[in-house]
């Protein structure tokens, strides 16, 4: 599929060092693309920059092969949803929505029909329409603030932490109705957010920026499996980094560890990632890929240790178990009820298999 | 809301210390004369014409020049306001949301402004107009008379005017104004359906204090050519020094101050109301 948004080498000075460094992506036509940076600086950049109210010191910014670095705000075919939402205060739900279309010189019956089929796709009911932003709460506001970008008919719609007005569950709650909506609409995305799971949820493609450049590109699933450092493993959600000492071999790698009771052996060089040197390194295990041992099922990897903390969270309960050898400990999503009562200081085992785990080179 | 609301004030602004200053020059340069007049009108003295009366009353209000007077110091400062608004606006945007150096240039210029009297200022037009021969000259000559009461007018009051917008437009939310460019918004749209009915309240406040400011203007008609546009100021001062004019001009003061203080009368009910609804 044909490049529609392309964003070439885009590097923007800050005071104390480049605040995005060389950043290049190809974004196909209605594909959506998630930048993930954990200061919201760098990616904040690349959204000014492709809104037009900031100028890359260096690198272009290409439509359909067309520059849009001499096009002002409002003249390159692209719509922003502000972290803050940025709906005009004095004007009702209608207004708002009508704003961007009067500008655009629509006729009033055209203005109405368009108003009509965004309400109706983006859930406002008649209602919300005649109030003020300040009676809407935060999600009916952000539907109205996607209906006016909408209604913008842009052909790039640059999302800047839509959800940061949101609360958590409520999030998460409307990460569906985001992807509901790019599928419907089929707009060229940009998202930008310091969430990685966020990005994960919608988005097909996430470049994840840190110090200003780019330190991972790939699908939700690889960043999430094989993540690029402990950082960015980091991000998307709880994780267990194990030190582990390696031997890189030719078509496997040995691993040994302290803290493992048993384990010690070899993963295949899938599980790796491509700059492992024989030495240091870390074991990336997911807390739901973690399982508590009954003696019953067999695991690749077995830990023994005591119950730190316990966490409930949704059916079930987030442990910590600490190590003696390795006192930060493990964590664990364990569905209840468990099999035994989870009190603080009793000793079990944790297990997991090779194939969830991806080892990382050493901090 | 009410927070809200106190937040907007200019007397609670960024450059609070700034406003009060003006205030206070307010009360000492308009305010304390005036009382100093009543005082010595409501006193009465021994001699009986500088008595306020109601025959005083009715001598001012059934004189035609000196309604006309008054009639003409509404005019001008009418004109004040809605001149001071339309210009103050743009230059007001220019240092509140443009900023950078042609902004800060801006709001350099319009302090400077205040180092001198607008009526010296106005002198110093007519003396390099002279000076340059170009008083003879027909686009200066139309702008003897009412013109340059009026010009004198907005000299005086639209760097205040100016001043007053762009704190109110420094504050808006750039967030705002940014969505409204990438809908389309021209600048023009931006000041006329974003700007100005986000800080109606500053705007409504504005054209009350260059109200309150321009209709006790006392413009020097010898400097402006403007002998047959008499101004209440100009009526007042005449009455102050007849002899038995002192009741006349305590009663014009009056009404002067009655017309100055409506605007701001009608703005504290207003927001009374809101306050209340709310």
């Amino acid at each position: 599929m044909p490049t529609h948004l392309d964003l070439r080498d885009l590097t923007v000075g800050g005071a104390t060092g480049p605040v995005l460094d060389g950043f290049s992506a190809s974004l196909e036509r209605g594909a959506l693309y998630a930048l993930v940076a954990p200061d919201m600086r760098a990616a904040d950049a690349v959204i000014n920059l492709v809104a037009g109210f900031a100028r890359p010191q260096h690198g272009r910014i290409l439509l359909d092969g067309k520059d849009l670095g001499l096009r002002g705000p409002g003249e390159r075919g692209v719509m922003t949803v502000r972290p803050n939402l940025a709906l005009f205060p004095h004007l009702s739900s209608l207004a708002n929505i009508a704003f961007p279309l009067e500008q655009r010189g629509h006729d009033r019956d055209e203005i109405k029909n368009r108003i009509d089929r965004l309400t109706e796709e983006c859930g406002i009911t008649p209602e919300m329409l005649a109030l003020l932003p300040e009676a809407l709460s935060a999600e009916q506001k952000l539907r109205v603030a996607l209906a006016r970008a909408l209604g913008g008919e842009p052909e790039v719609l640059l999302l800047e932490q839509p959800l940061h007005s949101l609360p958590p569950a409520a999030r998460r709650a409307f990460l569906p109705e985001l992807k509901r909506l790019h599928r419907q609409f089929g707009l060229t995305t940009l998202l930008a957010t310091n969430d990685l799971a966020e990005a994960m949820a919608v988005a097909d493609v996430i470049s994840v920026l840190v110090d200003g450049k780019e330190a991972q590109r790939g699908k939700p699933e690889e960043l999430f499996g094989r993540p690029a450092n402990a950082a960015i493993a980091r991000l998307a959600g709880p994780c267990n980094l194990v030190p582990i000492e390696i031997d890189v071999l030719d078509t496997k790698v040995m691993l040994r560890s302290a803290m493992l009771q048993t384990g010690s052996g070899d993963v295949g060089r899938d599980r790796c990632h491509l700059s492992l040197s024989s030495g240091p390194a870390q074991m990336l295990v997911r807390p739901e890929a973690v399982r508590l041992f009954l003696g019953i099922r067999r695991f690749d990897m077995l830990a023994e240790g005591a119950i730190a903390d316990v966490m409930p969270r949704g059916g079930g309960a987030q442990i910590r178990v600490t190590i003696e050898s390795f006192p930060p400990g493990i964590i664990a999503d364990v569905p209840l009820p468990a099999p035994f009562p989870l009190e603080i200081g009793r000793r079990i085992t944790l297990g997991w298999n090779r194939a969830d785990a991806f080892l990382l080179p050493a901090n | 809301m009410s927070a809200n609301r106190k937040a907007d004030s200019p007397l609670r602004g960024p450059l609070a210390g700034l406003a009060w200053v003006a205030v206070t020059a307010q009360i000492l340069l308009f305010g304390a004369p005036l009382l100093l007049v009543l005082w010595l009108s409501l006193q009465g003295a021994p001699d009986a014409n500088v008595a306020l009366t109601p025959t005083a009353w009715l001598s001012v209000l059934g004189s035609p020049e000196a309604r006309m007077a008054l009639l003409n110091s509404l005019l001008l400062a009418g004109l004040t306001v809605l001149a001071s608004l339309l210009l103050a606006t743009p230059l007001a945007y220019l240092i509140g949301i443009r900023g950078k150096f042609l902004g800060r240039l801006t709001l350099a210029i319009v302090l400077m402004v205040w180092f001198f009297d607008p009526g010296m200022r106005i002198l110093g037009w007519m003396q390099a107009f002279k000076y340059l021969a170009l008083v003879d000259f027909v686009p200066v000559g139309l702008l003897a008379g009412f013109p340059s009461e009026l010009i004198a007018s907005l000299h005086a009051w639209l760097p205040m005017a100016i001043l007053c917008l762009a704190f109110g437009f420094a504050r808006t939310d750039r967030a705002i104004l940014t969505a409204a460019r990438e809908c389309g918004a021209t600048t023009f749209v931006l000041l006329r359906r974003i700007l100005w009915p986000l800080n109606r309240r500053l705007v409504l406040f504005t054209a009350a204090i260059v109200f309150c400011g321009s209709i006790g203007n006392f413009l020097e008609p010898r400097l402006l050519g403007s002998g047959d546009f008499q101004q209440a100021t100009e009526w007042l001062q005449r009455a102050l020094e007849s002899e038995t004019g002192w009741p006349y001009a305590a009663v014009m003061l009056l009404l002067m101050f009655g017309l100055a203080i409506l605007p701001l009368l009608v703005m504290l009910l207003a927001r009374h109301r809101q306050g209340g609804a709310a």
